[in-house]
């Protein structure tokens, strides 16, 4: 406790206290909040179960489903698409591969979720209070699997 | 050092150990991660008051500062994972949740938020001793409170978490995102500012 507060002043402390929300104003509140964390909650169980969010939450993660997408891809033949004009400026990709590599090459777009941290490391601006939520994503992929470009949809 | 934390045991009179209340704040935390409705209720009662009340301290509106603790509280749920136990109490972190949320509020509204103490640079007079007149204008409720909207922001943040709040110079600080060092200066002109107001009664 600070003991350098003025005398004049100490007395204002307990009529500071005393400050609250009405009472109606405290319960929509919470009730509010609670109706936040039920719906975040029940939306979290509808979309995966336990097990699976706390393995894609695990360092194996990533990994696991890079292997997945990647035998998805190497199973299917890849659309007639091209990469570069899909890279173009304006398009909205991230280019994660020299330009050399995307230009003229075939690929597959694939949706997905990133996790938001994944932000940071396309320098990105990251919210670290949010960084359990999911993005949707487009993962530009060339027919090996290499991840040639990523597109953020949210 | 009491934790600043004005939970209900504390307005009971209570007094629980600094180690205790974090410990407990973590474990409420933890259930709270797992979509835990009671240890929200729990938390928000523990907390919402003093977050309140700063909230109201600094908007000096009461929508304003109710939309501020919802959205400290909503951003808690959002990503417990944000707060670090170690980096201060739970309570300091809503606070610095709210004043993000009124300065986006303001910056948003575009209004002007004078973030230093510029307003009242030429304010260097020498702390005077208390008159009788201003320890009753103070300890009138409403003629103090008038007298604290008059203040600039970083002016009323200050008195909010230091004098009114007893929060340690190290945790207002790091509430209000600046040193201990600017907040003992920002914090004596807030006091010579207040005293001047009462002093002259210069507030509706």
């Amino acid at each position: 406790m600070n003991d350098d507060t003025p005398d004049w002043l100490r007395p204002a402390r307990a009529g500071f206290a005393r400050l609250q929300p009405g009472a109606a104003q405290d319960a929509a509140l919470l009730a509010a909040l609670t109706h936040q964390l039920r719906t975040r909650h029940a939306t979290r169980d509808v979309r995966e179960p336990r097990w699976l969010r706390r393995l894609a939450w695990g360092s194996g993660a990533l990994g696991a489903a890079a292997v997945l997408l990647l035998s998805v891809v190497l199973l299917l033949d890849p659309p007639d698409g091209r990469a570069a004009p899909l890279a173009a400026a304006g398009s909205g990709f991230i280019p994660l591969v020299p330009e050399s590599e995307l230009r003229g090459a075939a690929v597959w777009l694939q949706p997905a979720e990133l996790p938001r941290e994944r932000l940071a490391l396309l320098g990105l601006p990251f919210d670290a209070s949010r960084a359990d939520e999911l993005v949707r994503a487009e993962l530009m992929l060339n027919p090996r699997g290499q991840v040639l470009a990523v597109r953020l949809l949210d | 050092m009491l934790p600043p934390v004005m939970s209900w045991l504390n307005r009971l009179g209570f007094v629980a150990p600094v180690g205790c209340a974090q410990d407990d704040e973590a474990a409420l935390l933890a259930r709270l991660k797992s979509g835990d409705a009671d240890a929200l209720a729990l938390l928000y009662r523990r907390e919402s008051g003093s977050v309140y009340r700063y909230a109201l301290a600094l908007a000096g509106d009461e929508a304003a500062a109710l939309d501020a603790v919802q959205e400290a509280f909503a951003q808690l749920l959002r990503g417990p994972q944000a707060w670090q136990p170690g980096r201060g109490t739970l309570g300091a972190y809503l606070a610095g949740m709210a004043r993000h949320q009124l300065l986006n509020q303001w910056r948003d509204a575009r209004r002007h938020v004078p973030l230093d103490d510029e307003v009242d640079a030429d304010h260097h007079t020498e702390p005077t001793p208390a008159s009788d007149a201003r320890l009753a204008q103070a300890q009138r409720h409403d003629s103090l409170w008038a007298a604290i909207r008059r203040l600039s922001w970083p002016q009323r943040e200050a008195i909010a978490l230091v004098d009114l709040q007893e929060r340690s110079y190290d945790e207002a600080a790091a509430i209000a995102g600046i040193s201990t060092d600017v907040l003992r200066t920002r914090l004596h002109r807030a006091r010579q500012r207040l005293a001047d107001l009462l002093d002259a009664g210069e507030h509706p």
